[in-house]
């Protein structure tokens, strides 16, 4: 990992298609394998340098339940009884999608 | 119960067939092979409720591969045995055709389907064509692709209500008679069912027995529970696969799917507690679920019955761990088994499962595809989901979340297909499970979608084979069963495992 | 909203991005995008290129299922790529002095220049690879999604696996211009086979630099399913390597032994051992360690080792010889890493063990041949001054060979701690080579017991027990290495019984110390009769306390009392053979003991058969001592007394001079007839009596060393001594010497009988339990029973075996193979 540099913020944004954005933390963020490599430092894509991912294919309803899952699963990472996440029927269609999008 | 009414010895089944050649005496793994099919499984694998003395002629466990001539062979007596000792002698039990037209109060409107009625058997000569391959180690995921289009079609049936095969009106007409007169024993053996349609067997959680009136004096032994003793006789269909539904049947006691075409038992069977007696014999199950190792320890289960089956061998298994008679490694797998007799005596041992050892443990990414253990350390492949953390991933949690919802059937097959790829695949995979039942980690309990692990456990259940008739014997040799057990996380594996692995609080 | 799934009450619809009909544009335009942004990637102007777009560009291909084609498209742009950029770049550093021979041989020419070309060239390659990497690894993580799909789908190798594998074929299996037989890779490894040439001679390298290469071609794989087994480095790399390493080592194994120097080569092998122990972890790949270390052993070490070991003046003999531990350490150690068994090592070291051992065996052989001589025809000689002189020289000999062997043993044991880290084999090797030496000695035996007499006598006055304790344990090891244990017994049984008898020695604890390690070391059966001597001692002792008290009581005040200090022995448990007064067929009286002693002897017999019937004493004249009081009739009427410790016989003979009037004399026969002792032991006593200088108590006629029948003899009423108390020993009769030949054929011939006994007694025993057993069988029983004891010779047990059946205690009972039976 070569560039530990200034842009190597704690936190990212993510930005949503319609524009709502999620500021959260890098590792948090970084559940998603797509996010990851997003910010691969090491590759100097402009989100790695801006700390700004703006994906476009997702709307800012499912972004905001995925960015909760992202929460979720930082927070249970190392627990043994890990309490179940509520997905609203509704949107797990498109969760599922994101999920499969975000490789997470 | 009413089974303790003398009996007329069961047939004694010879498997004559080219498999079966003398064995040359001198290798220890043939003498065990020899052993594997003698002694207990002398007992029969039928049930002994099976009036037939003449068992189905492809009924061997080598023998799939002759296709069943079931075309012209006279009809038999299908039913209990003690369905002939019932109060009432004059009650014979009728012959298919008479008792459709007695006893078809609901569907006699389908008069014409008679015509349909050279059907079943001009079908069945087909049944053993679409023989199994044996299955290698396929992902799962294949696998249920390959049913679903299957599965695709029933549904297409179910739906078309009208248009029910005559199997199915017929075994509706079973059930709805056992739970008109109370009877508990519900024997749909050699009904044709391809498949069970999924609202079938509901109705049998209300059954409900008729309490016997009989003459004085009445003494105590007359009076039998009203509790209803569910007995399901499900052999001899050609099923596929077993459907959700019959998991429902929470009372159910004794379950037989002997000379069927199964080649996996849905975890879901761990909801029927209340099992006792099991009969899995002669269907094409190379392993089986870890639940039923679990109904034995935990439930009620007393009687198991699994062979025939081509179930793997363990001297053909990769074992990742020996765990009896001690933890050591043996050399060789001849080391293994020579070392496997039972040693006696340790009380709970002479009865319980032995386990004996774990095969090693297969892991799967987030989509359920296998992963590669020896590619974890190197090269590119970086897996998000390496650490062994037991959240379950996104596409878990929605795959989960919306298999439980009533959505998920109403999305035709065609506008599914719409989905990118990778997610239709998942959601088939989803959709398979949920027609087994579901499944439940068996580490954690969790309910799950896609499983993570899998592993094969060895154990010896010997003494359940064997209706727990007797405990072990000093030198026994053991001969222990494949149970398949899943975890829902790279977390839910064998315990040892867990403690070479990198975490785990 | 775009790819937004909505849900209105139940009903489920799915609005697709963008219309179906133009899926080829779209493919088209992304691909457009994506291929624009490969460009950037590989020239390192990626900043402005957003992930997000073009993952969703390959998530859009892929959407259309044309994620296939996208694989091919993208393949088909790297091939290009690193075709006309990369090769390009990497056959152009390829400079004329790379492409010269291969052959290292003359290095020194071009060495420079070579050299600078070479890293130019490896710095080149090192830099295409890592860019290649790095940018493959953007690239594949753009095209994840692709990936995953194709991977799934298709069963294709990731796009990452795939690129690999065309910058193998395109980059380093891309022809040389002008060169067609050669690649890159060829020239890639020549370059790094002479980069490590040089480092062997000494020179400094760029190693990070060759390491980055070696990861390259560790992280290239021959096929697409990158299996460990086909990691180029193993499949092209290595076996270069090994094979120059080969001729490198073997050229310097022979470099190194024609110089001559076996510690030199040592060092050498050890230095260059550890050199390519470190090129494997810093240079080149921890894998080739076990496999170069195999080409060391092979061309360095097995080939050579035998030749170095044996080198004249410098090996393994010069070594132990000079003590060297260090130079010994070495060698040991190579030795070991080709050779379980060190073959060449042991054998040089035994063989020098042997050598030194025969030395020390000659050194105690020189005088002791010589002497046997003179004993030959001198024995019957009178006695003679000097002899006394070197039979102690030869014990002193006996027991300087002792001491010697211990010394050679110390040495070989701190050579065994320190260079042979305690190695086992190497153990065993030395005990038998010791073992070896020690019994070719046929005298061992009596040497090492002669060892424990001296020590137990003079040697441990004044030491302490931690001293006696280790002197005692070095002799015991030595006893370890004695085959013929019962020879041991026989002599030490018979030293043992002098120092006993004569009050010899130092300290009973010391003696018992010393039985109790024979026990230990030999077993229970060996030392029982020396304990029980010990036995008899005790005994002995209160014997003579309640025969003084039963005198006190019954006995007569007047008689002029003679003191009696007996001992009792078990005839089966002490040397009675070389006491006994027999010698060959000779019948020999008891002798004739003086009245007064003949009187005490008769009482005490009374006295002890009393308490023991049915036992049988015999006195044993020639072991026993007596203190006389003698006056001397000076002429001047004076009278001196001294008082005379002498041995019985001498005693006896002194007697008779009581009832002779002075000045007469006795002739040597007429004291026989008188006294019946013995002749060999008269001649000794009338030796010390009349002929040792300072106890001349009797005069001879005529006077001279030897003793003659007819030889007169007087009281000597002139004797004279400073001393009151004059100790009169009998000539070459208490001390434990070396024997002389005679003595020692006897010793020899008792040996014989009692091993055929104890043979006889093992088949007998083996015969009785087995009741039938094959010659060869029972010949290896019988050895196996008696091995703790002796060595029994083949023909003595064949004899014994024919010897029992003449006796008929077996009989043979078939011919093929010869088969004996138990005759009950």
């Amino acid at each position: 990992m070569a560039a530990t540099n200034s842009s190597q913020s704690e936190y990212v944004t993510i930005v949503s298609g319609d524009g709502f954005e999620f500021v959260i933390p890098r590792s948090t963020a970084c559940v998603s394998g797509t996010i990851r490599r997003m910010l691969e430092p090491s590759s100097k894509f402009s989100e790695a340098l801006t700390g700004r991912c703006v994906l476009e294919n997702i709307s800012g309803v499912v972004l905001e339940k995925v960015c909760e899952y992202f929460c979720y699963n930082q927070r249970n990472k190392n627990q043994t009884n890990v309490p179940d996440m509520d997905i609203p029927p509704e949107l797990c269609l498109e969760l599922l999608m994101a999920a499969d999008y975000l490789d997470t | 119960m009413d089974c303790e009414v003398p009996l007329p010895p069961p047939p004694r089944i010879r498997h004559r067939s080219p498999s079966h050649r003398p064995a040359a005496p001198s290798s220890l793994r043939k003498t065990y092979r020899l052993s594997r099919l003698d002694d207990r499984s002398s007992q029969p694998s039928s049930d002994p409720a099976l009036f037939s003395s003449d068992d189905i002629p492809a009924s061997g466990l080598e023998n799939y591969h002759a296709p069943v001539s079931s075309g012209n062979r006279k009809r038999r007596y299908r039913g209990t045995w003690w369905g002939e000792m019932v109060k009432d002698p004059k009650r014979k039990r009728a012959d298919f055709k008479d008792k459709r037209l007695v006893d078809s109060g609901v569907w006699m409107g389908s008069d014409e389907s008679g015509a349909d009625s050279v059907l079943p058997s001009s079908e069945a000569s087909n049944w053993g064509e679409d023989f199994l391959v044996p299955e290698e180690r396929l992902n799962p995921l294949a696998q249920s692709l390959n049913q679903s289009s299957l599965q695709g079609q029933q549904r297409g049936m179910g739906v078309r209500k009208v248009e029910e095969s005559q199997e199915h009106q017929f075994a509706r007409t079973i059930v709805n008679d056992c739970l008109e007169r109370g009877h508990d024993s519900v024997d749909l053996s050699n009904a044709y069912l391809k498949v069970v349609p999924p609202d079938l067997l509901q109705p049998l959680q209300h059954l409900t027995k008729l309490p016997t009136v009989r003459e004085a004096p009445v003494t105590e032994e007359v009076y039998s529970s009203l509790q209803p003793f569910l007995r399901l006789f499900l052999a001899g269909n050609g099923l596929t696969a077993v459907s959700g539904g019959l998991f429902e049947l929470d009372a159910l006691r004794v379950l037989s799917l002997r000379n069927n075409k199964l080649t996996d038992i849905p975890p879901a069977i761990r909801q029927l507690t209340m099992l006792q007696e099991v009969n899995l014999s002669v269907n094409r199950l190379q392993r089986l679920p870890w639940e039923l190792l679990w109904l034995i320890k935990k439930g009620d289960l007393k009687h198991l019955t699994v062979r025939p089956n081509p179930l793997m061998p363990i001297e053909d298994a990769e074992i990742a761990q020996w765990h009896y008679p001690d933890e050591t490694t043996p050399e060789s797998i001849e080391g293994a088994l020579k070392m496997s007799q039972y040693e006696g005596p340790a009380p709970e041992e002479a009865w319980a499962p032995i386990h004996v050892a774990t095969g090693p443990v297969r892991r799967f990414n987030m989509e359920g595809f296998p992963v590669d253990e020896t590619r974890l350390s190197g090269g590119r492949v970086s897996e998000p989901d390496r650490t062994a953390t037991r959240v379950p991933s996104l596409r878990e949690v929605s795959l989960l979340s919306f298999s439980r919802s009533s959505f998920f059937d109403q999305i035709p097959d065609s506008e599914m297909t719409e989905f990118p790829a990778l997610m239709l695949r998942l959601l088939r995979y989803a959709r398979e499970v949920r027609n087994g039942g579901g499944r439940h980690c068996s580490v954690c309990h969790r309910a799950f979608v896609i499983a993570r692990a899998e592993w094969i456990e060895w154990w010896d259940c010997a003494t359940y084979e064997n209706g727990l008739k007797g405990p072990r014997t000093p030198g026994e040799s053991l001969r222990p069963l494949p149970f398949r057990r899943l975890g829902c996380s790279w977390s839910c594996v064998p315990r040892v495992e867990i403690e070479s692995g990198p975490e785990c609080p | 909203m775009r790819n937004r799934t909505e849900f209105q009450g139940y009903e489920l619809t799915l609005h697709h991005q963008g219309p179906t009909a133009s899926r080829s544009d779209d493919f088209d335009a992304n691909w457009e995008i994506i291929q624009s942004a490969l460009k950037q990637i590989h020239t390192k102007n990626a900043s402005h290129l957003s992930f997000e777009q073009l993952y969703r560009n390959a998530y859009n291909i892929v959407l259309i299922s044309r994620g296939n084609d996208l694989y091919g498209r993208v393949q088909q742009w790297e091939k290009d790529w690193l075709d006309t950029q990369v090769s390009a770049r990497a056959t152009a550093a390829i400079s004329p002095p790379l492409l010269l021979a291969k052959d290292v041989a003359n290095v020194q020419d071009q060495a420079n220049e070579r050299r600078a070309a070479g890293e130019r060239f490896l710095q080149v390659i090192k830099e295409s690879w890592e860019d290649h990497q790095l940018c493959m690894g953007m690239i594949t993580d753009v095209l994840m999604y692709m990936d995953r799909v194709v991977t799934a789908d298709h069963n294709k190798p990731s796009i990452y696996v795939i690129t690999m594998a065309l910058f193998r074929d395109h980059v380093l299996r891309a022809p040389i211009p002008n060169h067609p037989e050669l690649v890159v890779a060829n020239i890639l490894e020549s370059t790094v086979l002479f980069m490590i040439h040089l480092e062997r001679l000494g020179h400094i390298i760029d190693r990070p630099l060759i390491r980055h290469c070696i990861y390259m071609l560790e992280g290239l794989y021959e096929t697409v399913q990158e299996e460990a087994s086909g990691k180029l480095y193993l499949t092209s790399f290595e076996p270069a390597f090994l094979e120059a390493s080969k001729v490198f080592y073997k050229a310097e194994g022979q470099r190194l032994v024609e110089t001559g120097d076996a510690t030199e080569f040592c060092k050498r092998a050890t230095t260059r051992i550890a050199e390519e122990r470190e090129r494997c972890t810093y240079t080149l790949s921890p894998l080739t360690e076990p496999k170069i270390k195999e080409v060391l052993d092979n061309e360095l070490i097995r080939a050579h080792i035998s030749e170095v070991v044996n080198l004249e003046g410098t090996g393994v003999r010069t070594m132990i010889d000079n003590h060297r531990l260090e130079a010994l350490k070495e060698v040991y150690v190579l030795s070991s890493r080709v050779d379980g068994k060190k073959l060449p090592l042991t054998a040089a070291v035994q063989n020098r063990i042997v050598e030194m051992g025969r030395d020390i065996n000659a050194s105690a052989l020189v005088t002791a041949t010589k002497l046997p001589e003179k004993n030959a025809d001198g024995g019957k000689k009178a006695a003679d001054k000097d002899k006394e002189k070197p039979i102690n020289q030869q014990t002193t000999l006996a027991i300087k060979w002792v001491d010697d062997i211990l010394a050679l043993k110390t040495k070989f044991d701190s050579i065994w701690k320190d260079s042979f880290e305690s190695d086992q084999v190497m153990q065993s090797a030395i005990t038998t080579s010791f073992s070896e030496f020690i019994n070719s000695n046929t005298r061992s035996s009596e040497h090492l017991s002669l060892f424990f007499d001296e020590n137990l006598k003079k040697g441990i006055k004044g030491k302490t027990d931690d001293e006696v304790d280790a002197l005692l344990e070095n002799g015991i090891t030595l006893l370890r290495y004695i085959k013929d244990k019962d020879l041991f017994e026989a002599y030490y049984k018979k030293h043992l019984s002098r120092r006993l008898l004569m009050k010899r020695s130092v300290s009973m604890d010391a003696e018992r110390q010393m039985i109790s390690k024979m026990k230990m070391e030999v077993g229970t059966q060996f030392t029982s009769r020396l304990e029980n001597m010990f036995k008899d001692m005790a005994i002995s002792e209160d014997v003579t306390a309640s025969y003084k008290t039963h005198i006190k009581k019954s006995g007569d005040p007047d008689q002029k009392r003679v003191e009696l200090d007996i001992n009792v022995l078990t005839s089966t448990m002490w040397p009675m053979e070389i006491m006994s007064n027999s010698r060959g067929d000779e019948v020999q009286l008891a002798c004739v003991f003086p009245r007064d002693i003949e009187r005490l002897k008769k009482s005490f017999e009374e006295f002890y058969l009393s308490s023991h019937s049915g036992r049988k004493l015999t006195w044993q004249g020639n072991m026993g001592t007596a203190d006389i009081r003698a006056n001397f009739q000076r002429p001047n009427g004076k009278i001196q007394r001294h008082e005379l410790n002498v041995s019985t016989y001498a005693m006896i003979i002194l007697m008779l001079f009581n009832d002779l009037p002075a000045g007469e004399s006795l002739t040597f026969d007429e004291i026989k007839a008188q006294t019946r002792i013995p002749g060999h032991d008269l001649i000794r006593n009338l030796q010390s009596l009349a002929v040792a200088p300072k106890t001349r108590v009797l005069k001879k006629e005529p006077m001279s060393k030897d003793v003659k029948p007819t030889d007169k003899f007087f009281f000597n009423s002139d004797f004279q001594s400073p001393f009151m108390k004059v100790r009169i020993g009998v000539v070459s009769g208490g001390a434990n010497k070396v024997e002389n030949q005679d003595q020692r054929k006897g010793t020899e011939k008792r040996l014989n009988d009692e091993r055929a006994g104890s043979i006889e007694a093992a088949i007998v025993r083996i015969m009785k339990q087995r009741k039938k057993l094959v010659h060869a069988q029972l010949m290896t029983e019988v050895l196996g029973q008696l091995s703790s004891r002796f060595t029994p010779d083949v023909n003595m047990v064949k004899k014994r075996i024919e010897s029992l059946m003449d006796r008929e205690y077996i009989e043979r009972i078939e011919d093929d193979p010869p088969t004996y039976g138990y005759v009950a």
